[in-house]
C-alpha cells in the first residue's frame, strides 16, 4: 500500500533488497508462459493441429520438445497455443468473482441490516457446498466449452470477495477519515467510491492473486473432466485427459501438459504469496 | 448448550434448503434441456418426435410450472426422494446409496493418509526450523527451507495429473498398485493418496503455522527450561494445544475429499459418488447432479455440525472464546445498526 508514497529513502533501501530465489523463479516462469500465451509462435513454429501421421506418439526429441501425439501433433505447440485459451479462462473466472463478489461485499458492508444479513447468509450457503459441486451444477445448467466453464468456475469465487470486501468496509467505515468526510457532508455514494473503495481494496487484491493459480487449477480440472472446449483444440486440462488413452506406452502426452500446469500455479501461487505478504517480500 | 443446540440445528437445516434452493434455481431456471438429450438416446439414433419429447417431459414433470415443481420436488426431497435420473429412470436416492460406501471408503482412507502426513510433515518442519526455542539445535536450512515449500507444491500439483503420475510409474513400470478399478484393497492404496495429497497439504500448513503461534507461548518456554527434549516438547506440549485449529480446518476439508472424488474416481476408472457425479454432469442429468449437490451440502453441514458440538468437549478454551465471540458479535450488530443509523 505503500507503493505510492516511497519517501526518497526508501529507494536506495528498496535497491538494495534481495529477493529470494523462489520468487524470482515464479516470476520468470509465470512471465514466460504470459509470453507464450499472447505470441505462442514465438517459441515453435509449428501448427498445433497439423497431424503428422508419420511421425506418431513419438518421445520428446530436439524437433518435438514435448513429443507427438496420437495423431502425430506437436505436443509442444499445442501446450502453447493452449496457454492463451487456460490462461485467459482463469482470467475470466477470476473478474467474474472479483465484480460480483466486491460489489455485493459493498452492498452488504455499506448498508448493514437486513440487506447485510441476507447476502452473508447466501455465501454461507456457497460456502457449504463444495466448489467442484457448484461449477458442476452451473456447467450442467450452461453446458460445455471454455467460457462456460470459467463462468462456472468463477461463480464458486464470489463468496469470498464478498466476505473480504465486506469486512474491509466495516474496517474502514469507522475511519476518522470516512466519519470526517460523513460529517462535512460529502455523498453516500462517493464517500462509498472515494474512500472506503481505494482503502478496502488492499485485501481484495491479495485474495485475488491467491485465487488466481486456484481458478486455473479449477478450470484444468473442469477441462479435464471433459466440459472444456471441444476435442481439435488445445487446453490444458483437455491435453492431459486425451493423453489417458495412449498413457502406459507414451509417458509423455499427460505428463507434460500436466507439469506445465503444475508449475505455471506454483508460479502463481508464489507469486501471490509474495503479494499478500505473508513471509513475503523482506530486506535482509 | 442448551440455547446454543437448536439454533445451531436451525442453521443446519437452513444451509441445507438454501443449497436445495439455489442448486434447483440454477438447473431448473437455466437453459439446460435434459429431455431431448435423453430423447436423442431412447429413439435409438433418429430424430425423436415432439410427442415423445412431450410425453418424456410429462413423465419427469418438467411440464409443470416452475412454482409447482420447485414445491413437490422439495417435499420429495424432505422425504430423502430426489426423482429419478433422467438418463437411467433409477431413482437418484438409490444411485446415491448404491455408489456411497465405495467412495466414503476411498475418503475415510484419503482423510487417514493426509491426516498422517500432515503430522509427520508439520513436526518435522518445525523441529527443523532455526527457532530461538531450540537454542541453536536446528537442522541445515536448506532442509527446513524444502520441508516448508512442501505443501505449497501439494497445493499446486492438478489432483488428476498426481493421480496420473502414481499410475504412471506405480502400476506401469513398477507393477506394485492396479491402476483401475475397485476390485480389492490394493486399488485403494493411489486414489487415497492422489486425493489425500491437497487435504493433506492444506492441513500441513495450517498445523505448521499454529504450531508456530504455540511455540512463542510462555509454558513452552517453561517446559523447555526444565530440559525437556525438542521431540517431547513438540508431541506433549506443542501438538496438543496447536491440533485444535487443524482439526477444524480437517472437517472443513471433508466436503472436499467428497468433490475431490469427482476427478480421483474418473482418473481411475473407480466406481463412487464422485464417478456418478462426472457422469450426470456429461448427460446433463439433471435431478441427479441436484441430488448429488445437496449430497455435498449434507456431508459438509453434518462434519461442521459435529465439530461445532465435540471440539468444545476436547477442549474447555473454544466453548469459552465460541461465548466471548457470540457477545462480541451481538454487540457489533448492534453499533453498526446504530451506526447505519
Amino acid at each position: 500500500m505503500s507503493v505510492l508514497e516511497a519517501a526518497p529513502g526508501e529507494a536506495a533501501a528498496r535497491a538494495r533488497r534481495t529477493y529470494p530465489p523462489g520468487l524470482v523463479v515464479a516470476v520468470v516462469v509465470l512471465a514466460l508462459i504470459l509470453l507464450a500465451a499472447s505470441v505462442p509462435g514465438l517459441f515453435s513454429g509449428r501448427d498445433p493441429l497439423a497431424a503428422d501421421p508419420v511421425h506418431r506418439l513419438r518421445p520428446p526429441s530436439e524437433a518435438h520438445p514435448f513429443g507427438t501425439d496420437e495423431l502425430g501433433r506437436d505436443l509442444f505447440a499445442r501446450v502453447l497455443h493452449g496457454a492463451a485459451l487456460s490462461l485467459s479462462a482463469a482470467a475470466i473466472a477470476l473478474v467474474i468473482g472479483v465484480l460480483c463478489g466486491v460489489a455485493l461485499g459493498l452492498i452488504a458492508g455499506t448498508a448493514g441490516g437486513r440487506t447485510d444479513e441476507v447476502v452473508m447468509r447466501a455465501t454461507d450457503v456457497l460456502l457449504a457446498i463444495p466448489a467442484l459441486l457448484v461449477s458442476l451444477a452451473v456447467v450442467t445448467a450452461l453446458g460445455f466449452g471454455t467460457v462456460r466453464t470459467a463462468v462456472a468456475v468463477g461463480v464458486t469465487g464470489i463468496a469470498g470477495f464478498a466476505r473480504i470486501t465486506r469486512a474491509e468496509v466495516l474496517r474502514v467505515s469507522l475511519a476518522p477519515y470516512t466519519e470526517a468526510a460523513q460529517v462535512i457532508g460529502v455523498r453516500r455514494a462517493a464517500v462509498l467510491l472515494r474512500h472506503v473503495l481505494p482503502n478496502a481494496w488492499g485485501p481484495v487484491f491479495g485474495y485475488a492473486a491467491v485465487q488466481f493459480g486456484a481458478s486455473l487449477l479449477a478450470v484444468s480440472t473442469l477441462g479435464f473432466l471433459g466440459y472444456g472446449a471441444p476435442p481439435p483444440t488445445p487446453e490444458w486440462g483437455s491435453l492431459v485427459a486425451s493423453g489417458r488413452s495412449y498413457f502406459a506406452g507414451a509417458w509423455w502426452l499427460s505428463t507434460l501438459p500436466g507439469l506445465v500446469i503444475a508449475a505455471t500455479v506454483l508460479a502463481a501461487n508464489r507469486i501471490a504469496r509474495a503479494v499478500h505478504g505473508e513471509d513475503g517480500v523482506v530486506p535482509r | 448448550m442448551a440455547r446454543y443446540l437448536p439454533r445451531r440445528l436451525m442453521h443446519a437445516a437452513f444451509v441445507l434448503w438454501a443449497a436445495f434452493t439455489v442448486s434447483f434455481g440454477l438447473l431448473y431456471l437455466l437453459p439446460a434441456d435434459p429431455v431431448s438429450t435423453m430423447a436423442l438416446g431412447s429413439a435409438g439414433g433418429g430424430v425423436p418426435s415432439a410427442e415423445q419429447i412431450a410425453e418424456l417431459r410429462a413423465a419427469y414433470g418438467f411440464d409443470r410450472p416452475l412454482p409447482e415443481q420447485y414445491l413437490s420436488r422439495l417435499t420429495d426431497a424432505l422425504h430423502g426422494d430426489f426423482g429419478a435420473s433422467v438418463q437411467t429412470g433409477q431413482s437418484v436416492t438409490g444411485l446415491i446409496a448404491d455408489a456411497l460406501p465405495q467412495t466414503l471408503q476411498l475418503a475415510a482412507a484419503a482423510l487417514g493418509v493426509a491426516l498422517l502426513g500432515a503430522l509427520v510433515v508439520s513436526l518435522a518442519t518445525v523441529r527443523a526450523l532455526p527457532l530461538p526455542s531450540w537454542n541453536g539445535r536446528g537442522s541445515a536450512s536448506w532442509f527446513g527451507r524444502g520441508l516448508r515449500s512442501l505443501p505449497a507444491v501439494g497445493v499446486s500439483a492438478p489432483g488428476f495429473w498426481v493421480g496420473l503420475m502414481l499410475i504412471q510409474f506405480f502400476s506401469f513400470r513398477w507393477k506394485l498398485f492396479p491402476a483401475v478399478g475397485n476390485d480389492d484393497r490394493s486399488g485403494l492404496v493411489l486414489p487415497a493418496l492422489t486425493l489425500a495429497l491437497p487435504t493433506g497439504a492444506i492441513l500441513t500448513q495450517v498445523l505448521t503455522r499454529s504450531m508456530i503461534t504455540v511455540l512463542g507461548e510462555p509454558y513452552i518456554q517453561t517446559a523447555l527450561a526444565t530440559g525437556a527434549g525438542p521431540i517431547r516438547v513438540l508431541v506433549r506440549h506443542v501438538l496438543r494445544n496447536a491440533a485444535i485449529p487443524a482439526l477444524t480446518v480437517g472437517g472443513l476439508l471433508v466436503g472436499e475429499l467428497v468433490a475431490g472424488a469427482v476427478t480421483v474416481e474418473t482418473v481411475f476408472s473407480r466406481t463412487g459418488v464422485g464417478r456418478a457425479t462426472a457422469t450426470a454432469v456429461s448427460t446433463q442429468d439433471i435431478p441427479a447432479v441436484q441430488g448429488l449437490v445437496v449430497l455435498g451440502a449434507l456431508v459438509f453441514t453434518l462434519v461442521s455440525l459435529a465439530l461445532d458440538l465435540l471440539l468444545p468437549l476436547v477442549d474447555p478454551r473454544i466453548a469459552r472464546t465460541a461465548r466471548i465471540a457470540r457477545s462480541a458479535r451481538t454487540a457489533r450488530t448492534a453499533r453498526t445498526a446504530g451506526a447505519s443509523r
